[in-house]
C-alpha cells in the first residue's frame, strides 16, 4: 500500500509540484483575505508572465542538461537596445526585430561554445552573460531611458479581451514550447540528449545542430521577456535584467525539472513560477520584510529537491525488492 | 629537451600566458606600468577573492560548485561587524562569525552528501537563505562601526609585506598542504575523479563531501572577514558575485569541472589574471563601463583554450 502510493507520487511528474503550488495557494489564503481578490490574482499571473517566459526557454536547456546563466543579462541588453532604437526613431518593428535577433546572436554564442567548443555550459553561459551585461552598459552608458512609444509600452500593461497583454504572450510562448518538446522529432531528441548523450550521440543525431537551437531557444525567450520588461517599465537601464536573478533557474527547478537532464517540462516550469510569484505576492500582502523573500524561495528549494531525490531513491529499492522476490 | 619543455607549457594552466600577455601589452601602453606600487595594489584588491577561491577550487575538484561563497561572505561580514557595533570583543566576534561559516558549511555539505542534491542546486539554495539572513541582520545597510583593526589588517606590514597578504600566504599554504599532503587532498580528488575507488578503498564518501564544504565556507568566511577590513564597513550585498569571480579564477587557473585535475597554485594565478586584468584597466582609464565585458571575453578565450588543449591531449 505504502510502496504503491511512493510509486504514484514519483511517476507523476508533476504531482509534488502542484502539491506545493496547492499548498502554498491554502496556505496565502488563510493568512490573507485579500489574497482570493480577482484583482490580486491577475496582478500575480501578471508578474509571473515574464518569469515564466524567460523560464520557459531555460527548462529547453535544462532537459539537455545544460544550464543557461546569460537569460537574463540578454533579457537586459534586448530591453536596452530596444529602446534606444526607439527613442532614436526608429519603427516600433524594428527595435523589436533587432532584440530578437540579439537573443538569436547570444544564443547561437552560447551554443557553439557548448557544443562546438565543448565547454561546460555554466562556464559558458556565465560568459557570455558577463560579455552581454557588458554590452548593455556600453549601449546605455551609465543613463535610464524612460518614455517610450505607447504602442510598445501597450505590450507591458495594456489588455486584450479582459487579459493582460503579457500573458497571453506568455501562454503562447509557453504552448508552442509545449508542442514542440511533446510533439516534435525534436523535442524528443532533447529529452533523448538530457537523459543519454552517447546513446543520443551513437544512434547518429546530431548533437551540435540540436544543441545550438536549444540555446537559441533560450537566446530569443530572453529577448521576448526584455521586451515585455521594457515595455512594462516605460524605461530601460542596464541593470534591468537582474531584478529576476537566480529565480529564473529557481523556477525551472521548483517546476521538477532534472539539473541533470531528460526529466520534466514545461508545465512543471509554469507551476515553478507561479510558486514563486505566489511566495512573493504574498509576502507583499502580509507586510513581510523583502529581504525574507529570498529565504522562502531558497529553502523551497532544497525541500522540493530532496523530497523528489528521496521518492525516487524508493522506488528504485522497491522496484528492486519486488524484483528479487520475483526470481 | 626542448620538447619536454615545450610539454610543460603546453600543460601549464591558460592563466599564466594570459597573465604574460596582459602585463607586457599594458606595460607597453601605460606609463609607469611596472612599480611596486600598482603590485602591491593588486594583490591587496585580490586577497579576498582568492582567499574564497581556495575553497572553491576543493569543492570544483570534486565536481560541485559551491554558489553560496558570496553570501557566506556576505553575512560574516555584517555578523562581524553587528556583534562588534553591540560591545562583544573583537576577537570573540571574529569567532562567532567563523563558527557560522562553518555551520553554513556543514548544511551545505549535509544537503550535498545526505540528501544528495546536486551542489549547484543546494548552494543555490543556501545563497538565497544566507542573503535574506545578512540582509535582515543589517536592516538592507551598510552598517559601521569604527575599530583600529581594519587599517591594521589592511595597511599594516610586517617584515615589508602587507598583513593582509600574510594571511593569503597563510590560507594558500593550509590549502596546498591539505591538498598534496594529506589524505584530505587524496579524497577530494578521487572524489571527482573516482567516487566508486573512493567507496571500495573504504573511505567514506559522506565524510570528504562534508570536510570540503565545510573547508570552502570557512574560507569564504576568512575572505569575508578580511573583505570588511579592507572596506571597513559590512555590507549585506557587498560580496555579491563572488561565487561566480571563484568559479571564473579557478577555472583560469586550469581546473577542471570534471574529472578532479588542477591545484591551487593554478588558482593563484586565475586570481591574478582577472585582478590584475581589472587593475590594468583602470590604470589605463578605461571607462569602468566597458571592464565588464572585457573581462568577461577574458575569461571566455581562456577556458576555451584550456578546454581544447586538454582535448588534443587527450586524442
Amino acid at each position: 500500500m505504502k510502496s504503491t502510493i511512493v510509486k504514484i507520487i514519483s511517476q507523476s511528474k508533476y504531482i509534488l509540484s502542484l502539491f506545493i503550488l496547492m499548498m502554498i495557494i491554502i496556505f496565502a489564503s488563510i493568512i490573507s483575505p485579500s489574497f482570493l481578490r480577482v484583482s490580486n490574482i491577475i496582478t500575480i499571473i501578471r508578474q509571473a508572465s515574464i518569469l515564466l517566459i524567460l523560464s520557459s526557454g531555460l527548462t529547453v536547456v535544462v532537459l539537455t542538461g545544460g544550464i543557461d546563466l546569460s537569460v537574463n543579462a540578454v533579457a537586459g541588453l534586448v530591453g536596452c537596445i530596444a529602446a534606444q532604437l526607439m527613442v532614436r526613431e526608429a519603427s516600433i518593428l524594428t527595435a523589436v526585430l533587432a532584440g530578437l535577433l540579439v537573443g538569436i546572436i547570444t544564443g547561437m554564442l552560447n551554443g557553439i561554445l557548448v557544443s562546438l567548443l565543448h565547454l561546460p555550459p555554466f562556464i559558458a553561459t556565465y560568459g557570455t552573460s558577463m560579455v552581454v551585461s557588458g554590452l548593455a552598459v556600453m549601449v546605455m552608458r551609465g543613463q535610464v531611458i524612460y518614455g517610450l512609444p505607447d504602442r510598445f509600452v501597450y505590450v507591458g500593461i495594456g489588455w486584450l479581451y479582459g487579459i493582460p497583454v503579457p500573458v497571453i504572450i506568455a501562454i503562447v510562448v509557453v504552448a508552442i514550447l509545449f508542442i514542440v518538446l511533446k510533439k516534435t522529432i525534436f523535442g524528443r531528441n532533447v529529452y533523448m540528449i538530457g537523459s543519454n548523450i552517447y546513446a543520443a550521440k551513437y544512434s547518429g543525431m546530431r548533437d551540435v545542430r540540436l544543441l545550438i537551437t536549444v540555446y537559441v531557444i533560450s537566446g530569443i525567450t530572453a529577448a521576448i521577456g526584455g521586451l515585455i520588461m521594457a515595455a512594462r517599465l516605460n524605461a530601460a537601464d542596464a541593470n534591468m535584467g537582474n531584478a529576476y536573478g537566480l529565480q529564473v533557474v529557481a523556477a525551472v527547478v521548483i517546476g521538477g525539472t532534472s539539473m541533470f537532464g531528460g526529466e520534466g517540462g514545461m508545465a512543471g516550469t509554469v507551476i515553478g513560477a507561479m510558486v514563486l510569484t505566489i511566495i512573493a505576492n504574498l509576502m507583499n500582502l502580509v507586510g513581510l520584510s523583502s529581504f525574507l523573500q529570498p529565504s522562502a524561495v531558497g529553502a523551497i528549494i532544497i525541500i522540493m529537491v530532496s523530497i523528489d531525490i528521496m521518492l525516487k531513491s524508493k522506488v528504485e529499492e522497491i522496484s528492486a525488492a519486488s524484483v528479487t522476490k520475483k526470481t | 629537451m626542448l620538447k619536454n619543455l615545450f610539454a610543460r607549457v603546453k600543460k601549464m594552466p591558460p592563466a599564466i600566458w594570459m597573465i604574460l600577455v596582459t602585463i607586457l601589452y599594458f606595460g607597453f601602453t601605460t606609463k609607469n606600468y611596472y612599480n611596486t606600487k600598482n603590485l602591491t595594489n593588486v594583490i591587496i584588491h585580490a586577497t579576498p577573492l582568492f582567499i574564497a577561491a581556495c575553497g572553491q577550487t576543493m569543492v570544483i575538484l570534486t565536481e560541485g560548485t559551491d554558489m553560496s561563497i558570496g553570501a557566506t561572505m556576505n553575512m560574516v561580514m555584517v555578523f562581524w561587524i553587528i556583534l562588534m557595533k553591540n560591545g562583544v570583543a573583537m576577537s570573540v566576534a571574529m569567532v562567532i562569525s567563523l563558527v557560522a561559516a562553518i555551520f553554513v558549511g556543514f548544511l551545505n555539505g549535509i544537503i550535498v552528501t545526505k540528501f544528495r542534491l546536486p551542489p549547484f542546486i543546494a548552494t543555490l539554495g543556501t545563497m538565497n537563505i544566507l542573503n535574506s539572513i545578512a540582509l535582515s541582520a543589517a536592516n538592507g545597510s551598510t552598517v559601521t562601526h569604527r575599530h583600529e583593526i581594519y587599517k591594521i589588517i589592511s595597511r599594516g606590514v610586517f617584515l615589508k609585506t602587507p598583513y593582509i597578504l600574510w594571511i593569503a600566504i597563510a590560507c594558500f599554504l593550509l590549502s596546498w598542504v591539505l591538498l598534496n599532503k594529506m589524505r584530505f587532498g587524496t579524497r577530494v580528488r578521487a572524489l571527482g575523479g573516482n567516487r566508486e575507488a573512493l567507496e571500495v578503498s573504504g573511505y567514506s564518501v559522506h565524510k570528504a563531501g562534508m570536510q570540503v564544504y565545510i573547508y570552502s565556507a570557512l574560507m569564504a568566511g576568512i575572505a569575508g572577514l578580511v573583505l570588511a577590513c579592507r572596506i571597513e564597513s559590512g555590507h549585506p550585498s557587498g560580496a555579491d558575485g563572488f561565487e561566480f569571480n571563484t568559479v571564473a579564477a579557478v577555472l583560469l587557473g586550469g581546473t577542471s569541472m570534471i574529472e578532479g585535475r588542477g591545484s591551487i597554485v593554478g588558482t593563484v594565478f586565475g586570481v591574478l589574471l582577472i585582478q590584475i586584468l581589472r587593475y590594468s584597466l583602470v590604470l589605463q582609464k578605461i571607462s569602468s563601463i566597458y571592464q565588464t565585458a572585457i573581462i568577461g571575453i577574458v575569461v571566455l578565450i581562456a577556458v576555451i583554450v584550456d578546454a581544447s588543449t586538454k582535448r588534443k591531449q587527450e586524442q
